[in-house]
């Protein structure tokens, strides 16, 4: 990915936090990246820490107060938190899609899939109803429904979560959106429908070049369809890097941790030494509503020394493309 | 087969009570209100298919001539309580802001007294008659049906298909009437039916102590009361207004339930 080129979403130095009884707990801390036009770029990391509500909150989709979030989300030169609703709603769905994480349960139950596949398109395009079915039709071809005519005129509850999915993922790109967000796309699935809706959305993502943020607790899932890796950590982005970079030359701690804690099955394969014992990082993430002075990771980091209980590391960049935030790297 | 069952009974005996409440003139074998038709407290026989009371009106044409004074109470009351309770409940739903909570809490402690209380309080306030009683117990289930509504509401607005009509770009009306309304309409319906039976028997409450319809107005509830006394001699003044009560009740819930399956396409394959 050349950076020479005008970044299509640039987040700066976002942070969201909850106002809580016992006092603000941050979820997000000041994270910034860009994703540029036609790339897919993957927000991984463990259970909470902040990669949904990061992708909530670009669309404003957090309910504020309680949510405090602050810096800025630039969709080209536009400021997405600073949008009215009337703004953001326009945006919504227009020039940012989004996919949810269970395809189960979203999907309105009482509305066809034709009502909800042409309510995008007729609410953002000037087109009748009938051009919005022929579009609907497309976009089901497109993500691989077949029979779309008779699905059309089906209710949620008639397909199975792969189908939902699909249909979510063809809702989604109803209107050419510039960003896809896919939160958690898979999770739901089993493994089998798991790599096709993945190797769809791989698809749908090169077919029409639309730029994706992939959000996942799985290095395994984007380790073949992201071109960019950004590992969060409490709320904290420790670690950018293209694909390869990340996984051949990891630079953070625990991004080291959690690739050494993917089994290899390509190891087997290649008939390399497996370990005995996969590896774990030792510890628990700490809670949100500890205020944290040094590096977020400093607890359960074997590196940990002084200034990284005292300090918080400054994001360095090591090549083109790839930034770490730890002191050990770069002292 | 079963649940056609259901929904042709139910429709059959709402039928006979509205053809009962529209022609009870020509299928009332005497007046309502005409006293000594026959002897006191007689037995049902042939000339007095449901007996006669003590003072000799025939009952069968008092209840033929209640029919549409019970369903009226009925409509109405549900009319007043859920329409006010859905506009309350979907509101208190929807918003997220101080209004939640002021609405809620009232509607709570409202919620906290027995509502023929209320009833009994506001017939007290505006009159006894069978009109104040309906707009009384009308009044009185709002709070039960605002927090159903409610209950219902935040539910649903929480699933996942309500965040991703705003990530298409929904606006909030057509959020709350293509995503809130038709999915909690089918439950409403439910317990509007079931509302119903509740509004008839509290407004025959009110009736029996003499706040509702007052005699001779052969209202169902006040059929009860008035053969309360006479309970062991001529049980039939009890029996035949509380079986309609029972059967108008059933027929409403059976009705309900079926109209609810209808709507609701999750449950469609069953038909």
């Amino acid at each position: 990915m050349s950076n020479t080129r005008q970044p299509v979403l640039t987040v700066e130095n976002l942070s969201v936090a909850f106002s809580g009884r016992k006092g603000p707990a941050t979820a997000v801390s000041g994270i910034s990246f860009k994703v540029y036009p036609g790339e897919m770029m993957a927000l991984v990391g463990e259970s909470g820490c902040g990669k949904s509500v990061t992708a909530m909150s670009l669309l404003q989709l957090l309910p504020s107060p309680p949510a405090i979030i602050n810096g800025a989300v630039y969709l080209e030169e536009r400021d997405l938190l600073q949008m009215s609703k009337t703004e953001i709603r326009s945006v919504r769905g227009k020039d940012i899609a989004m996919i949810f994480q269970n395809p189960m349960s979203s999907l309105n139950p009482v509305l066809t899939i034709e009502r909800q596949l042409t309510e995008g398109i007729i609410l953002h395009e000037n087109v009748s109803r009938k051009n919005a079915i022929q579009q609907a039709k497309k976009n089901l071809n497109l993500v691989g429904i077949t029979d779309s005519a008779e699905r059309l005129s089906q209710y949620p509850h008639q397909l199975s979560g792969g189908m939902r999915q699909r249909v979510m993922i063809a809702m989604a790109i109803s209107c050419n959106p510039k960003v896809l967000i896919a939160d958690e796309p898979t999770t739901a699935l089993d493994v089998t429908t798991q790599s096709q809706v993945l190797s769809l959305v791989t698809d749908i993502q090169k077919k029409l070049g639309v730029s994706t943020i992939l959000i996942t607790h799985d290095l395994g899932v984007v380790a073949e369809t992201a071109d960019r890796i950004a590992v969060m950590y409490f709320g904290f982005i420790v670690e950018q890097a293209p694909t390869e970079v990340l996984f051949d030359n990891p630079a953070h701690p625990y991004t080291k941790g959690l690739i050494a804690a993917v089994p290899r099955l390509d190891f087997f394969i290649e008939g390399k030494k497996i370990p005995e014992r996969l590896v774990e990082i030792p510890g628990i993430v700490p809670s949100i509503f500890n205020a944290i002075k040094g590096c977020p990771f400093a607890p359960r980091c074997a590196l940990a020394n002084n200034q990284c209980n005292q300090e918080k590391p400054p994001e360095v960049e090591l090549s083109p493309g790839h930034t770490v935030s730890c002191w050990e790297v770069s002292s | 087969m079963f649940r056609h069952f259901n929904f042709y009974f139910g429709c059959g005996i709402l039928l006979i009570v509205v053809l009962a409440s529209l022609l009870a003139p020509i299928l009332a074998p005497y007046s309502p209100e005409e006293m000594f038709v026959g002897p006191r407290l007689s037995p049902p026989q042939w000339a007095y298919p449901f007996g006669t009371d003590m003072i000799g009106r025939d009952v069968l044409s008092r209840v033929i001539h209640g029919a549409s004074l019970t369903l009226y109470v009925g409509a109405i009351a549900v009319g007043i309580g859920l329409s006010c309770g859905m506009l309350i409940g979907l509101t208190a739903g929807y918003s997220t802001n101080w209004l939640q909570g002021a609405l809620m809490r009232t509607i709570d402690v409202i919620y906290s007294f027995p509502d023929i209380l209320i009833a009994l309080a506001l017939v007290a306030f505006l009159g006894p008659s069978l009109r104040n009683a309906m707009i009384a117990v009308g009044i009185s289930v709002i709070p039960f049906f605002a927090r159903i509504t409610y209950s219902i509401v935040v539910v649903e607005r929480n699933k996942p298909y309500f965040d991703s009509g705003k990530v298409i770009g929904a606006s909030r009306l057509r959020l709350i009437f293509c995503y809130l309304l038709p999915n909690i309409i089918p439950s409403l319906i439910v317990i509007g039916s079931l509302g119903f039976s509740h509004a008839v028997l509290s407004a025959a409450g009110l009736s029996f102590l003499g706040l509702g319809a007052q005699p001779p107005l052969p209202e169902w509830g006040a059929l009860l009361a008035d053969g309360r006394n006479y309970i062991r001699k001529a049980p039939w003044l009890m029996f035949f207004p509380g079986i309609s009560i029972i059967l108008v009740v059933l027929a409403f819930n059976m009705i309900g339930d079926t109209i609810r399956e209808y709507i609701d396409p999750r449950q469609r394959w069953r038909r």
